[in-house]
């Protein structure tokens, strides 16, 4: 999979998440930008799910911002890998 | 130390003269005698009314390092606190103690009122909004005391909270100083929680909108204990006071949850003839008091009396003749207020009469059922209404205390999650209310049965509700959420949470997150 | 698996928009005995890939207690719905609910699809063309597990306005149950639209099962208790279906050829459908044994 153009996927409402991914600089690694209402306690936790998702779809160059309104792991995996698809071409 | 829910709580607190464990719910028996404002005198053709909240606190005669108290009647639309601290701190008095009996809003302008020294302890607020944060920052030299609906009173007429000068705000006040919360642009019905700082400030000026000629048809607050009347244009924001009727939930979740409630009610027999009810304002709690309405009204039974924070609903059962009479601390919306107004079985009571539990009698101990909410509860039933999960004061305790070691059935009714944070936990971040007060905990995913109750247990089994342990509730909470990183503290304690006896049940630390921020 | 699907109990089949995460990871709470995660009407043409990975993840990775997990796909005709066949697959839900089922080769097609993968099928009928093929739909292959009747669309194809009594129904429910029951599979009703109005949703239900239905849809958890206290039997037919079963297994054991009870005679039916009351109670907690 590879990132070629800005893709957002998700929502704003409660439980849910609205992730936002853009295409990095080859290179450039990962940026994870986390905003959520429960940083505190699960800001760790949410990286982690994005960081294996990455990992797992082999993605190497991206910057994923992540507004997060308590989506559970299933829910931040699910709207990752959507916004992953629409911003990507199959290799 | 340590407090008899296992908890360990420090020898000594800054600001704090004796720290007595808790012990028990009613193991502390006090002694001595009530605590008693000033002798006065008002002589013939002196008046009360003063022309300007300046010249008021000036007569008031209030100095640095003075108490001043509020009422939270006037919720998020009360404009009297903060005009009165803008006052003060041009008048440029400084070290003051604060006092509220609840929620109220906390504008920019209170926080630079504590940043500039002129709020530098409170005793017992609520800590909404910026102002939890603030105390959690170490804003403060002291840490804040919490107390309950019940310990407030208490603490007042025991003199362990010492006020000298209550600030009333009045939707309606004649010229020598009878005050009511019915009347007036800015009502709000009861003004039960100002009736004890009526009683034992020092001085007590109340602040009003509506100020009417002597004599006031019905008197919430007499003029024996009223000092001056100011008139001001606007004490309030009325569309934040009272608001419209509150609305029943349509979340299919929170029904979910009020069923299960109105079963574990039925199944534990104290639906009767004569029966005593207590229930919030949330959703669940309105939606549990309109399937009770339609079992009261199956079952042909007839209660005694209701009580706790009155709406709409609440007077509707008693407008259909399903309860006597109701007991209103705090009238929540304009239907209470006007029926509190014009119906003599809708009864305006002081928080002491409510809730304190070193007076003659308090109302919570002939409660059978009270529905509570909760931030989070424990596996040993210990709950939290005080600190978020990041360990931050955000709310306060209200009757929660109180009514659960009152009534006959304390039922916690809550989602098992709140968000993504669990509500149902190992270890509670604050113990506001001890578990041995707490019977049974409802959620969405079962219903858990406190182990000391095994008459409850046996009753609860017959009627096929979903029992689940209190331990599987828990793990059912982490499995859907992961476990959420417990918060940090520093050493530093910036609130002190005492019991409604004035026992120390818990305190709370400052999170590490905030310091420095 | 394929095969016991026929039996299962479905007194209420609850639909779930599959694009909403607090409404998905909620809807186990409210007894239904199936869970149907939506990925048709309740969302947006727009969003339909995002949905997708949801209810995939959603099937994955939540716990969803005993009931069955189904999913209603687009049209196996539309490019949509040959996506979600494509997606969902991987998640290998119990059963994809199939709308606008009008010809047994729609269901063969998507049959050889699904090749080995252990998924039955639920067509709804509701079209004017769809009610009338009931029965080659039903019988054209065994992972068919129900039929069920769609109210909206058929009225909308009829032309018909839709009424609280809902008469312009009546024919084309009847057939669905009939063709179902025809076919040797069960018969399930159409959803219930208006969410607020408790005593209608009762009157159509009752309705649904005077005419041969086994179960419902239902729009919103708060028509599910309903729905399932109205399938579940009286305790007097629980007593007397243990009563029929009971004489029927001692004759059987003690060889005897005519089984009678006060006086009418046990055959294979009246044993079937003492059966079916005990699967209900069972499903509604009746028949004692755990509190869960």
């Amino acid at each position: 999979m590879n990132v070629v153009r800005n893709a957002q996927a998700g929502t704003l409402e409660s439980s849910d998440a609205l992730v936002i991914v853009a295409p990095g600089k080859p290179g450039s690694g990962l940026h994870i930008e986390i905003n959520s209402i429960v940083e505190e306690q699960f800001g760790d936790q949410i990286r982690r799910v994005v960081e294996e998702t990455i990992d797992r779809l082999g993605i190497r160059d991206v910057r994923i911002t992540i507004q997060d309104r308590g989506a559970l792991d299933y829910c931040l995996r699910a709207r990752l890998e959507a916004a992953l698809n629409r911003a990507s071409v199959v290799d | 130390m340590k407090v008899a829910t296992g908890r360990q709580i420090p020898d000594q607190i800054p600001g704090r003269r004796e720290v007595r464990p808790y012990a028990g719910p009613f193991a502390f028996v006090p002694t001595g005698v009530k605590a008693a404002p000033p002798l006065s005198m008002v002589r013939p053709g002196e008046k009360k009314v003063v022309d300007s909240l300046r010249e008021a606190i000036r007569l008031a005669g209030l100095k640095d390092g003075m108490t001043i108290s509020f009422h939270h009647h006037l919720r998020f639309g009360d404009h009297v606190i903060n005009m009165v601290l803008d006052t003060i701190a041009e008048m440029g008095i400084k070290d003051l103690t604060f006092t509220a009996t609840g929620h109220h809003p906390v504008p920019e302008s209170f926080i630079k009122h504590m940043e500039d020294g002129v709020i530098t302890r409170i005793e017992h607020a609520v800590l909404v909004d910026q102002l939890g944060v603030a105390v959690a920052r170490g804003l403060l030299k002291e840490p804040v005391t919490i107390r309950s609906h019940g310990g407030r009173p208490r603490a007042i007429e025991a003199g362990e909270l010492p006020i000298d000068v209550a600030f009333i705000a009045a939707p309606t006040a004649d010229t020598y100083g009878n005050l009511n919360g019915i009347d007036g642009p800015s009502h709000c019905g009861s003004l039960g929680y100002a009736v004890a700082d009526a009683q034992y400030a020092k001085c007590v000026v109340a602040v009003t909108d509506n100020l009417v000629p002597y004599p006031l048809r019905y008197i919430s607050i007499p003029q024996t204990n009223v000092d001056y009347v100011v008139p001001v244009s606007k004490i309030g924001d009325p569309t934040k006071i009272a608001t419209g009727a509150i609305r029943k939930t349509s979340n299919p979740r929170d029904i979910l949850i009020a069923q299960q409630i109105i079963k574990v009610m039925e199944a534990s027999g104290l639906v009767q003839p004569r029966f005593s009810f207590q229930a919030g304002t949330g959703g669940v709690s309105l939606a549990v008091t309109q399937f009770l309405t339609e079992i009261m009204q199956q079952r042909d039974i007839r209660g005694s009396f209701l009580m706790g924070g009155i709406t709409g609903s609440t007077v509707g059962l008693l407008e259909k003749g399903l309860f006597d009479i109701i007991f209103d601390v705090q009238s929540f919306d304009l239907d209470a207020v006007a029926s509190l107004g014009r119906n003599p079985n809708h009864c305006e009571v002081s928080a002491s009469f409510y809730a304190n539990p070193h007076n003659k009698g308090c109302v919570v101990n002939l409660l059978d059922v009270v529905i509570l909410s909760a931030l989070e509860v424990d596996t040993k039933f210990n709950v939290n209404v005080l600190t978020g999960s990041d360990g931050v004061m955000r709310t306060g305790p209200g009757g929660h205390q109180d009514t659960a070691a009152g009534s006959k059935l304390t039922i916690i009714g809550t989602p098992l999650l709140h968000g993504r944070i669990p509500a149902i936990v190992d270890d509670v971040v604050t113990v506001v209310t001890p578990g041995e007060t707490v019977d049974v905990v409802v959620t969405e995913y079962g219903v858990a049965v406190n182990p000391l109750r095994q008459d409850l247990i046996d009753r609860m089994k017959d009627a096929r509700l979903p029992l689940a342990s209190i331990e599987d509730l828990k793990l059912k909470a982490e499995k859907l959420a992961g476990k959420p990183k417990a918060p940090e503290f520093t050493d530093q304690i910036v609130g002190v949470v005492e019991y409604r006896d004035g026992s120390v049940i818990d305190v709370v630390r400052q999170p590490r997150s905030w310091v420095d921020r | 698996m394929t095969a016991n699907g026929r039996g299962r109990i479905r007194r209420s089949m609850l639909f779930v928009p599959g694009n909403n995460p607090s409404m998905i990871q909620t809807c186990p709470i409210y007894g239904a005995d199936s869970i149907i995660l939506d990925l048709e009407d309740s969302v947006a043409v727009s969003q339909k890939d995002a949905a997708r990975r949801l209810v995939v993840h959603a099937i994955l990775e939540l716990d969803f207690g005993g009931a069955e997990i189904a999913v209603r796909i687009n049209s196996p005709l539309t490019e949509e719905g040959q996506k979600d066949i494509e997606t969902l697959m991987e998640a290998a839900p119990s059963v994809f609910v199939v709308p606008k089922v009008e010809s047994a080769e729609e269901i063969l097609d998507l049959d050889s699809k699904l090749s080995a993968v252990p998924i039955g099928l639920l067509p709804i009928l509701e079209t004017p063309k769809g009610v009338l093929h009931g029965e080659e739909i039903a019988s054209s292959c065994p992972r068919v597990w129900a039929l069920s009747f769609g109210a909206e669309d058929y009225a909308t194809a009829m032309g018909v306005e839709r009424t609280r009594a809902g008469r312009e129904l009546f024919t084309a429910r009847s057939l669905v149950a009939m063709q179902a029951k025809a076919s040797g599979v069960a018969a399930l009703d159409t959803v219930f639209a208006d969410v607020n109005d408790e005593e209608g949703l009762r009157n159509d239900t009752k309705e649904a099962i005077s005419l041969g239905f086994e179960g419902k849809y239902a729009i919103s958890p708060r028509q599910v208790g309903i729905i399932n206290d109205l399938f579940t039997p009286q305790p007097a037919e629980i007593e007397k279906a243990k009563q029929i079963l009971e004489t029927y297994r001692s004759g059987v054991e003690r060889g005897i050829g005519a089984i009678a009870l006060d006086g009418r005679m046990i055959d294979a039916p009246v044993v079937q459908r003492a059966e079916r009351v005990l699967a209900l109670a069972q499903a509604a907690g009746l028949l004692g044994g755990g509190m869960e």
